[in-house]
């Protein structure tokens, strides 16, 4: 009987700032860790001199600033946007297994990949201009394609779960459902009838995510695509805590829930959608970390998006290192290394809670 | 400028709400008033939530108007409307693992403030329900009638004192015992004495004649009776709206309903 009763105590909860606090430094030592570790042999002092910027030509300090520094930054934004999208999704589709793939954004960067992997260079090569434009366009059109349709596809399923003037949740999921099968469809259809083999080992390769194109060029263009929308979403912590109470409490207490809904779907469509754009789909992390922290301090949205953005950062850094590092000077797709990593801990906690008595949230 | 002793006047001009071209509320007339207790009572399906939800805001009504302290309702800032409107629902969905008092505080999002002042305001709404002591337990664990005592805490920390303020309640004793059923009529009856304007959406005729300064008989989506509980609850319009034969009974000066077998009218209709 006593031990029922403590079974049910939920532990007292850890203060705010010692959490995220916590979890700085541990992203701090990972970002250092990234840094030096790599085919090129390096130490604190190189790391040292690279980053205080004195400009020398060492081959060690261009291998940190060029080619390390820029893969380190995106991996930080991609995670960080990756596991934002995911919390801010959760808790408006009140459902812990809501993640950014639900509401089509995944599946509409798929098809804006295949199309610019498959069909626009036998698009270009038919235009008559210069060959430095045709590459370009080539060059540019992933990215682009990508990430438009994946806005796109986003907001057409927005609209169509509007019911008189207000989005239907249940609508949503179930029109993403049907919309990501249509998707789905499609990118097969395109891969299975007009792809070459190479552009086949392009889809593979880019549905599985990898951080191998990372540049300086590409690493601003991200942080900037990411960083505006999540300074925009990370303000709606308090309404969704509201929000999870259901969606007539929240408006009792005073909140604009269309423009909540609103501003959660596209902010997420604009960072998911440019790390699909640049890096392929990574699946697993916006999914697991949410759901992780929640687990271990709690549903609370003011503390769950701060410290969500930095272990989703944590996360992505940690197996980028692993990707690069495992099978060198081969790399690991990172998608795959995100499900190895975060499935087996996600069923460790799984479990914990379990026979904590801690279980967790029904859908 | 309405002194601030008659704030809280909640006031619907010919309401009517349609389902498709069924009439869910038709033509509804009704106000509450600040230092009352005025229950809505009527048989299921009557119209009384949709009442409660137009009321609120929360659901626009087809034709008529709802105007608190004479303002229409939709032109209220939702924030400000929020510090002096609560509404506690019948039941509610939360399915993530809060603790009790993290409910509550939830309850404080209108109000910006420090956590020390939320901190009181959380603890002394959780007094009043009675569960201040299990503060920190996990809410999913309680059973119905204790998280509908969370929420009854909610509501009042988010209005935090009665003067002006604007307590809605659907069935509120559903899933309690008889202790917290008693005590949510004396919260109800302590707000209206302080200044709130109270509304409780009842089934149980006895508990409205015990407690309401104004009753209101919803029937098929109409007002069939309105006024001071042993003038309106007639046994002749309990016979009317709800089929069957019922007989007020004296005891110990206070009125119980008895009732009969169900009318015969009841078996042909």
């Amino acid at each position: 009987m006593l031990s029922k009763i403590q079974a049910t105590k939920c532990d007292g909860r850890y203060p705010r700032v010692l959490i995220i606090g916590a979890l700085l430094i541990i992203l701090i030592i990972c970002s250092a860790w990234s840094l030096l570790s790599g085919a090129v042999q390096t130490n604190l002092y190189d790391l040292l001199v690279a980053l205080t910027g004195e400009t020398n030509s060492e081959f060690k300090n261009i291998v940190i600033r060029e080619i390390r520094l820029p893969r380190l930054i995106t991996a930080l934004i991609v995670g960080l946007a990756l596991t934002l999208s995911g919390t801010l999704l959760q808790g408006l589709f009140r459902n812990p297994l809501a993640d950014p793939g639900l509401i089509g954004i995944s599946s509409g960067g798929a098809i804006g990949a295949v199309i610019a992997i498959v069909c626009l260079p036998a698009l270009v090569a038919r235009l008559a201009i210069s060959d430095t434009l045709a590459n370009t366009i080539n060059w540019l059109g992933l990215p682009i394609l990508a990430m438009a349709s994946a806005i796109g596809l986003t907001f057409i399923i927005y609209r169509l779960s509007l019911v008189r003037g207000r989005t239907n949740v249940p609508a949503m999921l179930l029109t993403g459902l049907a919309v990501n099968s249509i998707g789905g469809a499609f990118v097969g259809l395109v891969v299975t009838i007009f792809s070459s083999d190479e552009q086949l080992r392009t889809i593979t390769f880019w549905t599985l995510g990898s951080l191998s194109g990372a540049n300086w060029g590409n690493t601003v263009v991200i942080s900037v695509c990411v960083l505006i929308p999540a300074l925009v979403a990370m303000t709606q912590g308090r309404a969704l805590n509201a929000l999870l109470l259901g969606e007539n409490e929240a408006f009792h207490l005073g909140i604009n829930i269309q423009k909540t809904k609103r501003t959660i779907i596209i902010t997420s469509a604009i960072m998911v959608g440019t790390t699909v754009a640049f890096c392929g789909i990574i699946g697993f992390v916006g999914l697991v970390v949410p759901h992780m922290l929640r687990t271990l301090f709690g549903p609370d949205h003011r503390l769950l998006i701060p410290a969500g953005t930095i272990l989703g950062a944590i996360t992505l850094i940690t197996a980028d290192i692993f990707a690069r590092t495992i099978l060198a000077p081969a790399e690991i797709q990172i998608g795959i290394l995100t499900a190895i990593i975060g499935g087996p801990f996600f069923l460790a906690l799984l479990i914990r809670a379990r026979t904590r008595g801690t279980i967790l949230s029904s859908i | 400028m309405i002194p601030s002793s008659k704030q809280g006047y909640l006031e619907a001009k010919g309401v009517s709400v349609y389902a498709g071209k069924k009439a869910l509320i038709e033509n509804i007339d009704f106000a509450i008033k600040p230092g009352s207790l005025h229950v809505i009572l009527g048989p299921n399906g009557a119209g009384k939530s949709t009442l409660l939800r137009t009321l609120t805001g929360e659901h626009p009504a087809d034709s008529g108007t709802i105007s608190l302290d004479g303002k229409i309702l939709s032109n209220y800032d939702s924030i400000d409307l929020a510090k002096r409107r609560a509404c506690l629902p019948q039941s509610s969905t939360l399915s993530f693992p809060f603790t009790i008092g993290e409910v509550v505080s939830i309850g404080r999002h209108p109000h910006c403030e420090n956590s020390a002042d939320t901190k009181a305001i959380v603890d002394a709404a959780l007094e009043q329900v009675g569960l201040l002591s299990r503060k920190d337990e996990s809410y999913l664990h309680l059973s119905g009638g204790e998280k509908q005592r969370v929420h009854l805490a909610r509501v009042l920390c988010q209005l935090e004192k009665p003067k002006g303020r604007i307590l809605l309640l659907d069935e509120p004793t559903v899933s309690l015992d008889l202790t917290y059923q008693q005590l949510v009529f004396s919260i109800a009856r302590e707000w209206a004495s302080k200044g709130a304007s109270v509304l409780l959406v009842l089934h149980d005729l006895n508990q409205a004649m015990c407690f309401a300064h104004e009753v209101t008989v919803m029937h098929n989506g109409q007002v069939v009776g309105q006024g001071k509980p042993d003038e309106v609850l007639t046994c002749e319009l309990i016979e009317s709206v709800y089929s069957v034969c019922a007989k007020w009974i004296k005891s110990d000066g206070c009125r119980l309903l008895s009732i009969k077998n169900a009318c015969q009218n009841f078996y042909k209709s």
